[in-house]
């Protein structure tokens, strides 16, 4: 009995142990997920991965846009490195042109008669989107720079205090700088228009570095090329802040690309406002004066505008000349 | 001079109503994405089965069966 | 030291909505912040898929290189939290996250969007751990329990994972290994920067 019943009981254990009921079942499952596509394939098609989603809200129905890795790469190391270089740039390029040239000044002697170059509404106009763009672009570059350079020096609760109030200036003084902008169209546009004088201008650049004059109209190829880079300039940061003010009104590419457009146009616009300001305060005699009391001494006309000043020859009067409204060139 | 003062006035003025009426218009999220089937601002235990939702044994066990019969014949349920 | 990160398994996913039920209740979640949802592709038709997506606590958060205030940190586990006394509504965070995780109590930017808010991975904030404040403004602190986040131990089928990444993505492994079949580990790629290989 023992040695028979023992190789049954063994036979039989092999037999069991071997059997196919027994055996791993590896890799036999259905698959219920088999006709659905893979992730990669999904992002390589559509860019992002979108579904359907039981909220109603249509940003929530986004599952993976990768190009957040892309804004991320832009907003730290594209954007400060292009903006500190261009407005650095700027300041460098500026001093060293003050050093070498100095303030352009008057090379005859005063007339001591003056003419009316600005309105007051022209100047209120300016000075209206000049103010509102110098705060727009501090508070602006706070965002970009200000957790780098200031948020050490005055601490994190002091700086996000801060910079919740730059939010709210930036946000709200927006709108009168839109609002100085189309004045600025409707004002300016005619006189900005290119004229027989522009070429010569640019071609011998303004005569900054020669100290030639050079016949101008009411405003010379230089003045016009800052006149549209800030219209120009103005109606794209327009546009895209204010896609960036309502954000649910587009999908996140379309805020995304808004937030490249207004980042990149502010940098290069600033860098530009920069020179504008210098040659406006520093860089020549008699351009400050003629934006804050609207006057210029007939010397400076001629020097500078010798065409506008023929168009809008003073009448003889009591030293205080109006301005002739003649038809732009 | 009063040119400019006068401008920062208007910068100031202007960005201060855009302010405000911009900030009155703002949609709170759990507003603007409210549905019908949400209710907000109920206080809780009115919109469900009874006025006593406390999920606590009430005293009267008459009345828990009168809501039920209630409902069952499909009378409306007090708000 | 463990490193959090969550895997939801997209083929076992059957949009319950367990995970987001569990999250609204145990946060106090209010109605229009959602912290964790789910998203179904290719909704009735074959080849349906859903998954559930909250912050995926990346490697180099996105949301917080981009935040301006810096009111981001990561903590040793991984875990990616920000402080809502610092946060200024912005909302760029939310225009860098891969996976819309960031919240906001208030429509449109115009002046701010409010606090934002987002899952923790149940790990709260910088307020004292497990004390009323935290959970006033952030939500329950499991971590600091020593449990972990409540929508992966809510999932009804165990399809969404959380925990330590190495023991999620081993568990993960083993799962594949035994069907024979695996979508891959939605969002690793962009999240931690890393597939899990099966």
């Amino acid at each position: 009995m023992p040695l028979r019943s023992k190789a049954c009981a063994l036979a039989l254990l092999v037999a069991i142990f071997t059997s196919p009921a027994w055996a791993q079942p590896e890799n036999t499952a259905p698959n219920p997920t088999a006709q659905s596509i893979p992730e990669q394939q999904l992002l390589k098609e559509r860019r992002r991965i979108e579904g359907r989603v039981t909220i109603p809200d249509r940003n929530a129905r986004i599952l993976e846009q990768p190009q957040g890795r892309q804004y991320q790469a832009f907003h730290e190391h594209v954007l400060p490195r292009l903006a500190g270089a261009a407005i650095i740039l700027t300041l460098v390029a500026l001093a060293a042109f003050y050093a070498r040239r100095g303030p352009i000044t008057l090379d005859r002697p005063l007339r001591g008669v003056k003419i009316t170059r600005f309105s007051a509404f022209e100047r209120f106009t300016h000075w209206l989107t000049a103010s509102s763009f110098i705060v727009l672009a501090v508070t602006g570059l706070n965002f970009v720079f200000g957790k780098r350079l200031l948020m050490p020096l005055i601490g994190d609760d002091a700086f996000s205090a801060w910079t919740q109030w730059t939010k709210y200036a930036h946000d709200a003084v927006a709108w009168p700088f839109m609002f100085g902008l189309a004045m600025m169209i409707v004002l300016w546009i005619g006189d900005n228009l290119p004229d027989r004088y522009d070429r010569e201008w640019l071609k011998q650049f303004g005569g900054f570095l020669s100290n030639r004059h050079l016949p101008a109209g009411r405003f010379n190829a230089g003045q016009k090329l800052i006149y549209w880079s800030v219209v120009l300039g103005g109606l794209a940061l327009t546009a895209s802040g204010l896609v960036l003010m309502f954000p649910y009104v587009f999908d996140i590419a379309g805020i995304q690309f808004a937030q490249y457009v207004h980042a990149v146009t502010a940098a290069i616009l600033t860098a530009v406002i920069l020179a504008h300001i210098y040659i406006g305060t520093l860089g020549m005699q008699g351009a400050l004066e003629s934006m804050i009391s609207g006057e210029v001494d007939l010397a400076w006309a001629e020097q500078h505008h010798s065409a506008w000043l023929a168009d809008n020859q003073p009448h003889p009067a009591d030293g205080h000349l109006e301005k002739r409204s003649i038809p732009a060139e | 001079m009063r040119i400019i003062l006068a401008s920062i006035m208007a910068v100031i003025l202007l960005a201060v109503a855009a302010g405000l009426i911009f900030a009155s218009t703002q949609k709170l999220v759990y507003e603007a994405r409210a549905l019908p089937t949400v209710r907000i601002d109920d206080d809780p235990g009115h919109n469900l089965v009874g006025p006593d939702w406390s999920g606590l044994p009430t005293s009267s066990a008459p009345e828990q069966a009168s809501h039920v019969t209630r409902r069952e014949l499909g009378a409306a349920t007090p708000e | 030291m463990p490193r959090m990160k969550f895997l939801c398994d997209a083929d076992r996913c059957i949009e319950c909505n367990a995970c987001v039920t569990a999250c609204k209740n145990e946060h106090d979640v209010p109605w229009g912040i959602n912290r964790r949802r789910l998203v179904t592709i290719n909704d009735g038709k074959p080849g349906e898929r859903s998954i559930s997506m909250a912050c995926m606590h990346c490697t180099d958060a996105p949301c917080a290189a981009v935040c301006p205030v810096n009111c981001f940190y990561t903590t040793v586990d991984g875990v990616v939290l920000h402080s809502k006394d610092l946060c200024i509504g912005c909302g760029y965070c939310f225009y860098a996250c891969p996976f819309g995780a960031p919240q906001y109590p208030r429509l449109t930017g115009f002046g701010s969007r409010g606090k934002m808010d987002k899952c923790t991975f149940c790990a709260g904030g910088p307020e004292t751990d497990l004390s009323q404040a935290e959970y006033a403004k952030y939500g329950r602190n499991r971590l600091a329990e020593g449990k972990l986040p409540l929508c992966a131990e809510m999932c009804s089928t165990k399809s969404l994972l959380a925990g330590d990444g190495d023991i999620v993505a081993r568990i993960y492994k083993e799962r594949v290994v035994t069907r024979g079949y695996s979508s891959g580990a939605w969002g690793w790629q962009t999240a931690y920067k890393e597939a899990v290989s099966a």
